[in-house]
């Protein structure tokens, strides 16, 4: 057997259930890799070393007398350090919250709970998950386990680095306009956003309400799979999750995709911008499914160029509203002055970074008297239009494919100056987020520099089972389910 | 087009967010980018689109009215930076826009009966 913090979720699983390996001996493993690699990558702001293995012993003790255990028992797991955990410090990684422990745990937390999945850590990301570098973190950028000199993308970029380097085969992240599906392409890894609605998101600090979902990584669709289903599901703390069956996400995974329709979005492939190599690696996959029996059809969104001017209307508005609670008064940083409204400006001035104060102002603007039609609820019925480009491209096809991200993961601080160039990196992600349709980055390719390249496929609300059937087929074609990918070049410059 | 400094100063002000003075000349280039790109969803034609805010458009989302437990009303200041008497306590805002008339009695806040602390409970009650 090949070393644990090599192995899959399910691998993990079975290992347990032959008495190959412990919980307690698993999470061992996570951790050594932990401290041999995040020195170097920074993919966790807090290491839950003491809890983890408590967690575990208490799994090895159930198992051994013979109790029944959850679907992801002695799985180690990074979370996103935007999901509350009671009496644990999180972050948002916001200065403002830079000490905050939450008196209470989001529903995902209490599901992650109830599987036995064991928390590792929480993972490094943008402020606020605004961000597509991880560089607005306000703690420290995360680097991608690739190579050391790039960013991991962002937001999401602790969760997808830490499993790309092995420290955990699981991890949970957010996706708002691609903070999933981004940082996945980047890291050669699996990165799904369900629908929305599909996740509770109770307990996740709030960012823009209207497109936020939580959502699953793994090195391999059936891992990222098994973790959706854990999840998933309706829950009466969130008005805005949905009522559907939470279970049969794997219920396809092995059908194939010979009868199925797989539409390539003419608009992604044709895109401005789109790197070559990731074009030609995107063209190379859909090759192959015409090759697997899939047929293979082209189709248009046409309002999806419409999609990013929309998203930052839409976002930064929805954002400047939920973060106006963090004011100095009920959690978090507070500047004193000597009056409320002096306290509240000196508190948001030296406690937001500079992205999240970007957004603040966009959104204030674009939601002030005299723009509001203009601006947000035009946006809004833009967003209507691209879900019905989407309802539309669904009446033919099962799935819709094309690139995740227009490059490859590029140098730290190569776009900190130019927020539109930060922006564009979720020019393919953000129409499925607009449409709340589930989407997903599965690794298909390296470039020249051997960086990863994540294709993107989007299924039709609800369509999580057959997205992900599309996905594993190609995944079992290409052979990438792979080993953590941030081996190679970690082990080249010589472990500490 | 960028932003004149006075709408950046006005919509910091309507944020709350205290800038400095660089921050100013940068966000009002940098906001007249990003406001120029959106700008951009101008041109399609939706007269007759409704709004989309949920994909799935759900209506009347009920759930079963029962007790359940709630959150302490200990556990819930916890994480507040300043407590006072069991709330969440801000500095004085009575007078704090006309600082001469607190000499006024009459101008006096009825209902705080120490002059330096002001207090706010609940949501939305703390803004001036």
């Amino acid at each position: 057997m090949s070393e644990l913090h090599g192995l899959s979720a399910v691998e993990l699983l079975v290992a347990q259930d032959r008495g190959e390996a412990s919980a307690a001996e698993i999470v061992q493993a996570h951790m050594a890799r932990i401290a041999a690699t995040d020195e170097r990558i920074g993919a966790l702001l807090q290491v839950l070393a003491d809890a983890a293995r408590s967690r575990a012993d208490a799994i090895d003790r159930r198992r051994a007398a013979g109790e029944p255990v959850g679907s992801l028992a002695g799985v180690p797991l990074a979370l996103k350090d935007i999901l509350c955990t009671r009496g644990v410090t999180t972050t948002a990684g916001s200065k403002i919250l830079k000490d905050y422990q939450p008196p209470y745990d989001a529903t995902v937390v209490e599901r992650l709970a109830d599987a036995d999945a064991v928390p590792v850590g929480k993972a490094n990301l943008d402020e606020f998950a605004m961000g597509s570098s991880c560089e607005n973190s306000a703690f420290w950028p995360t680097r991608n386990p690739w190579d050391l000199g790039r960013v991991p993308g962002g937001s999401s970029g602790g969760s997808a680095a830490a499993v790309a380097a092995g420290q955990a085969p699981l991890a949970i992240g957010t996706d708002t306009g691609g903070s999933i599906r981004q940082p996945a392409a980047m890291c050669g890894v699996v990165g799904v956003k369900p629908t929305y609605g599909r996740v509770s998101r109770y307990g996740l600090i709030a960012f823009a309400s209207s497109l936020d979902q939580v959502g699953s990584f793994a090195r391999n669709v059936t891992d990222a799979a098994l973790l959706l289903e854990a999840i998933a599901g309706s829950d009466p703390r969130d008005a805005t999750s949905v009522h559907a069956p939470a279970e049969g996400m794997r219920a396809e995974l092995d059908d194939g995709v010979a009868g199925l329709t797989v539409g390539v979005v003419g608009e992604f492939l044709e895109g401005e911008g789109l790197a070559p190599s990731v074009r030609d690696a995107c063209r190379r996959a859909v090759d192959r499914y015409a090759a697997l029996g899939a047929d293979v059809v082209d189709v248009s969104l046409p309002h999806a160029p419409y999609g990013l001017p929309a998203y930052y209307l839409i976002n930064p508005s929805e954002a400047s509203s939920n973060l106006a609670r963090y004011d100095g008064v009920r959690y978090g940083l507070r500047v004193d002055a000597p009056t409320t409204e002096a306290m509240m400006a000196a508190t948001r001035d030296a406690g937001f970074g500079a992205e999240a104060k970007r957004r603040i102002m966009i959104g204030t603007f674009a939601l002030s008297a005299g723009y509001f039609e203009a601006y947000y609820a035009q946006a809004q019925r833009v967003r209507t239009l691209i879900a019905r480009d989407f309802e539309a491209a669904f009446a033919d096809c099962d799935v819709l494919v094309g690139p995740t991200a227009p490059t490859t993961a590029f140098p730290l601080g190569d776009k900190t100056a130019d927020p539109l160039a930060m922006y564009y990196n979720d020019i393919y992600a953000v129409p499925a987020s607009l449409a709340g349709t589930p989407a997903m980055s599965l690794p298909v390719g390296t470039d020249d520099d051997g960086l990863p390249i994540g294709l993107q496929l989007m299924g039709p609300l609800l369509g999580e089972a057959t997205m992900l059937r599309a996905a594993r087929a190609l995944e079992a074609d290409l052979g990438l389910e792979a080993a953590p990918s941030g081996v190679g070049p970690l082990e080249a410059e010589g472990r500490t | 087009m960028p932003l004149s400094e006075h709408q950046v100063r006005h919509v910091a002000q309507l944020a709350r967010l205290g800038l400095t003075g660089d921050e100013v000349a940068t966000f009002a280039e940098q906001l007249g980018q990003i406001l120029d790109y959106a700008e951009q969803v101008g041109e399609v034609a939706t007269a007759e689109v409704p709004p989309t805010a949920h994909p799935l458009r759900p209506v009347n989302v009920l759930r079963c009215d029962e007790p359940v437990d709630a959150l302490d009303h200990d556990a819930a200041l916890a994480p507040a930076p300043r407590v006072n008497d069991g709330r969440f306590q801000v500095p004085r805002i009575a007078g704090e826009e006309e600082p001469e008339a607190s000499a006024d009695p009459n101008s006096a806040d009825p209902n705080s009966a120490d002059p330096t602390a002001a207090q706010a409970t609940g949501d939305g009650g703390e803004r001036p």
